[in-house]
């Protein structure tokens, strides 16, 4: 192994991520080597120096408290998601087979030429399709609120 | 009751147990304010980040799959928000750091490497303060590889994997850091004994 290939492995070495022939190899060359030795030491000497430097600082007793006070705790609720899901289609499906029966109940063959009976149909239609944008708008909210993120205040 | 794994209270809070949060957050708040801390050395920031840090994490952790272990994701995220911090800090004032680094590689030419070997170091409480600084003032892509290995034990691979940048760029970063780190002490030894090494 060369001296180049030792330098860079030396931190993954000392943070003893280097394992089977790849360690041995690198053992045998700074038995042998002086230079990678010293640059082995230099690391552990500011590994050394560095570690007295580190701070440790304690997270307040509230700390968890407060984040839990701060995320949206319905965010994640499958079974509420599944219940909006459900809402959904269940308007969808009525407004369908309000379309069917009423398919059904009229002669659409009789009342084509009629313009009356055209209005009616174009009414219904309306009342139909604003029907699905009003149960998309609520639906629409409560995802929003399910899905929506971050709550303002920290 | 036997401790849960990170990774299976994340699945509970992401099939509706949410409250398990709190769980996560008891047992990364303390390494998390210390890294955050000794990023920013402000304590008010500390607390801040770390309530922005927590927060985002929870609103991502549908994101979160198995690749990496829980605390490489979260440190992840937490060391973006520190960069971040930094940036926007540098921007709003005066860095401290204005040192010309082809400056301190002649110093380190100059310098016989028998002087700074691990062995009789004795490190003061004033030393420590120095030392901090010297980090605090190192270009944020050294410090974050300097935080990262030497104050938190993360293993060049695993930083790679926190910053998503290649091994071998971080492995060079360390050096670097190293390097810049020894000049600086080497310099301080002569010029002022500030250390015994
Ligand atoms: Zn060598």
């Amino acid at each position: 192994m060369n001296c180049n290939r030792v330098k860079d492995s030396l931190h993954s070495y000392l943070a003893g991520e280097i394992e089977g022939l790849e360690k041995l190899l690198i053992e045998e060359h700074l038995k042998k080597c002086n230079v990678c030795k010293e640059e082995l030491d230099q690391i552990k000497t500011m590994k050394i120096l560095l570690k007295g430097c580190r701070e440790n600082v304690l997270a307040s007793q509230s700390f968890a408290i407060k984040i839990m006070a701060n995320i949206d705790l319905e965010r994640y609720h499958i079974s509420q998601k599944k219940a909006v899901y459900n809402l959904k289609n269940i308007g969808v499906s009525l407004v369908c087979a309000g379309i069917m029966l009423f398919m059904l109940s009229s002669n659409l063959q009789v009342f084509m030429d009629s313009p009356k009976a055209m209005s009616f149909i174009d009414k219904s239609v309306i009342q139909i399709s604003g029907r699905i944008m009003e149960l998309d708008g609520i639906t629409g909210r409560i995802e929003n609120k399910l899905y929506g993120g971050l709550k303002d205040e920290l | 009751m036997e401790k849960l794994k990170d990774e299976e209270i994340i699945a509970l809070i992401l099939k509706g147990k949410t409250q398990l949060y709190a769980e996560l957050v008891l047992r990364y708040q303390n390494k998390l304010f210390s890294t955050i801390y000794n990023y920013t050395h402000d304590f008010e920031e500390t607390r801040d980040l770390g309530q922005e840090i927590f927060i985002k994490v929870y609103n991502n952790l549908h994101k979160y799959n198995n690749k990496a272990s829980f605390s490489t994701w979260l440190y992840r995220i937490a060391v973006n928000s520190c960069i971040d911090w930094t940036r926007k800090k540098r921007l709003t004032t005066v860095s401290t750091f204005e040192t010309d680094e082809n400056e301190e590689i002649a110093i380190l030419e100059h310098i016989s490497d028998s002087t700074f070997s691990p062995e009789d170091i004795l490190l003061k409480e004033e030393h420590k303060t120095v030392l901090k600084e010297m980090i605090m003032d190192l270009p944020e892509i050294y410090k974050t590889a300097v935080i990262l290995y030497y104050y938190e034990d993360f293993s060049p691979r695993e930083i790679s994997d926190i910053l998503n940048i290649p091994k071998k760029t971080i492995d060079s970063r360390l050096y670097r850091a190293k390097d810049i780190l020894k000049s600086k002490i080497i310099n301080m030894e002569y010029g002022g004994g500030a250390f015994e090494l």
